[in-house]
């Protein structure tokens, strides 16, 4: 019997270097063919976006989900519609009120429990200076009606430091309501001066009671 | 033959190594992990992809050793990550059953009995050898591509589904002018993918020399919006994407759209021009040439029929009830040398003609394909000189074994084996005929 080690060895050797052949830097174009006449006829100069098919347009980023068009509301006398948007983007509707426009009252809504009532309340003492409430005392804040459910309300008192402010604003006070469902979770929350905020407490607590679901109209 | 007493001639050796059952048994053997790892591989590199790497090839180059992990699902076991083991003398699929088909010719012809009592082996045996030039053949030959055709439309050319070329065509001002392009195959271009390597392509007809850089498998042209790009080309870079689809599967050869970079180098000293080429532009690349301009595109390679099809309708039957098709078919002219020949194609009745197969493989209603409603039907058109060699050679092979049968069982019972297995062989066919026209 032959040994086929050595053979298959050759074989495969002789086989390997029959077939490479190093590609070339510069090769000619050998092959060619006709083109038939049913083919279409060929566009020149066309802009690579068109080549693409981008054609300069950008994409259109995708819609924001409109919560305004989820809620309605009626703005208290006096107070207005913020002229710049907020920073955060997170602000359904912005509101200022007062001589020098310094109070502000705005309306957010967040999906889901959005951290839970006990985490926001005490995001927002902080906010204010204040020590973090403790459950028990979450358990024991007051409730007032909003959308035929009651939702929990806090007042504070301290030197108001938002999101983002290098210095806190002395003497201030901040109202705020929280309603949290599964599905959603909304703030209504205001902050001003005390005495401007004591001022318009009557309008907060009306301003709340007319924020309602955006219901479709009965034809 | 040599006689005992000599030692067997270095030829001898040969002939005796070439046709050994040892060889066969060992071609054997690595054809199948051949095809057990090219199977594995096909789940994350596609058919394409793993019929060149293990069937088609010389030699393999190298195995995906962390894609047959993950197709064999051991990775919930263990991850191993992206594993190659580089080879470079293991022959592949080609080279083997190129010597399965001279250990048979050589066994057949030296080997195996010859006499009446085996006639049946030795027909099986070469039905084999016929088998396997089949497969050379189509390997070679055979041309398949797609055609895609409007109602009202007419053609004469069908695209590859697999085959990349870049074609080059110089704008012709008379809009009859006879057209043609140069053609530059994908396998002189694709190894350079590296940034920086390019090969120049030239042609005496071309103002400028060409030359290819950064070609991708699978890509798409992205707008540059980072100023600065190193990569940017008239606005647009070239980004590479994944082969696998959002379920983890690998994508189709066809499905894939590949992009390079290509530079025209004017040979009068003119500028420089830069274009990306992407398979799926809606148009080619201009490159313009003082008075002339040359339209390139990266594109599927063509084929030219012998024979016009013209769709005059299409048709798509749904079972009753449900949106899932129950069959198409197109009614087509065949053009020839100014003869109208009316046909009829329907899936799995392909329309022969001229070494052709028309088959009907796709339709659309036109109402989601921006055509405006205007029906279309898509045909895959195969051109195989060896496109009934396997059923062929199947055949003999089963008559060849069962001839075979026959007269080992006559020897048994005691008849005459040549009356009592021929007579049989005619009673079968007979009857297999007559299922075949009855079931047709």
């Amino acid at each position: 019997m032959t040994n086929p080690p050595p053979l298959c060895a050759l074989l495969a050797c002789s086989l390997l270097i029959a077939s490479c052949k190093p590609p070339q830097d510069v090769e000619a174009i050998s092959e060619s063919r006709e083109i038939s006449s049913h083919a279409p006829q060929p566009h020149a100069d066309i802009a690579s976006a068109t080549r693409f098919f981008d054609d300069g347009k950008d994409e259109e980023p995708a819609r924001r989900p409109s919560f305004r068009e989820l809620l309605t509301w009626t703005i208290p006398a006096g107070w207005s519609e913020a002229a710049t948007p907020d920073n955060m983007g997170m602000r359904l509707l912005d509101l200022r009120f007062g001589p020098n426009q310094e109070g502000e009252c705005y309306i957010s809504l967040m999906p889901g429990p959005a951290g839970g009532l006990e985490a926001n309340v005490n995001r927002w003492r902080t906010q204010m200076g204040q020590t973090p409430y403790t459950a028990e005392e979450i358990e024991k804040l007051p409730k007032k009606p909003f959308f035929n459910r009651d939702a929990s309300f806090v007042a504070f008192d301290g030197d108001f430091k938002g999101f983002g402010a290098t210095e806190a604003k002395t003497g201030y006070r901040l109202l705020g309501l929280i309603h949290s469902a599964d599905q959603a979770t909304i703030f209504v929350k205001l902050t001003g001066p005390k005495a401007l905020v004591e001022q318009n407490a009557a309008a907060f607590d009306a301003f709340c009671q007319s924020i309602k679901p955006n219901l479709p109209k009965q034809e | 033959m040599s006689s005992p007493s000599q030692p067997p001639s270095p030829l001898a050796k040969v002939i005796a190594f070439l046709s050994s059952y040892g060889l066969a048994t060992a071609v054997l053997l690595m054809l199948l992990i051949l095809t057990f790892l090219g199977t594995l591989e096909q789940a994350e590199h596609g058919l394409v992809a793993s019929q060149a790497r293990y069937f088609e090839s010389a030699f393999i180059d190298r195995i995906d050793i962390g894609a047959c992990w993950r197709a064999l699902a051991l990775n919930a076991y263990k991850d191993i990550g992206n594993v190659e083991l580089p080879l470079y003398i293991v022959p592949g699929g080609y080279t083997l059953m190129a010597v399965l088909f001279v250990n048979l010719l050589i066994g057949g012809i030296i080997r195996i009995r010859k006499s009446p009592k085996t006639i049946g082996v030795i027909i099986s045996h070469f039905a084999i050898l016929f088998m396997i030039a089949a497969g050379a053949v189509t390997h070679h030959f055979a041309k398949e591509g797609n055609m895609t055709l409007r109602e009202g439309e007419t053609k004469d050319e069908f695209v590859s589904f697999h085959d990349r070329v870049i074609e080059i065509e110089k704008l012709q001002k008379d809009p009859k002018a006879k057209r043609s392009v140069l053609v530059i195959d994908e396998s002189r271009f694709r190894d350079v993918t590296t940034p920086g390597q390019g090969r120049t392509f030239t042609h005496e007809s071309l103002p400028f020399d060409l030359v290819i850089t950064g070609w991708k498998k699978n890509a798409r042209p992205k707008r540059a919006t980072e100023p600065g790009r190193r990569d940017e080309v008239d606005g647009y870079y070239i980004q590479e994407i994944s082969n696998l689809d959002e379920t983890g599967a690998a994508m189709a050869d066809e499905q894939l759209a590949s992009a390079c970079i290509a530079i025209a180098k004017s040979k009068s000293g003119g500028p420089v021009q830069n274009g990306i080429l992407w398979e799926m532009a809606a148009a080619p690349w201009t490159v313009t040439a003082g008075e002339d301009k040359y339209l390139i595109s990266l594109t599927h390679r063509t084929y030219k029929l012998p024979f016009a099809v013209r769709l005059d309708h299409t048709e798509e039957e749904k079972h009753p009830g449900t949106e899932r098709a129950r069959r198409f078919s197109s009614n087509v002219t065949k053009l020839s040398d100014g003869h109208e020949e009316k046909r009829l194609i329907t899936m799995n009745e392909p329309v022969r003609s001229q070494g052709y197969a028309v088959f009907q493989s796709t339709f659309s209603s036109g109402e989601n394909d921006g055509s405006g409603g205007v029906k279309s039907s898509g045909f895959m058109i195969v051109e195989n000189p060896a496109d009934h060699w396997p059923l062929i050679s199947c055949i003999i092979v089963a008559e060849g074994l069962l001839l075979h049968f026959l007269m080992m069982l006559a020897r048994f019972i005691k008849v005459n084996p040549w009356s009592f297995s021929l007579g049989l062989i005619v009673v079968f066919n007979a009857a297999f005929a007559l299922a075949m026209w009855k079931l047709l």
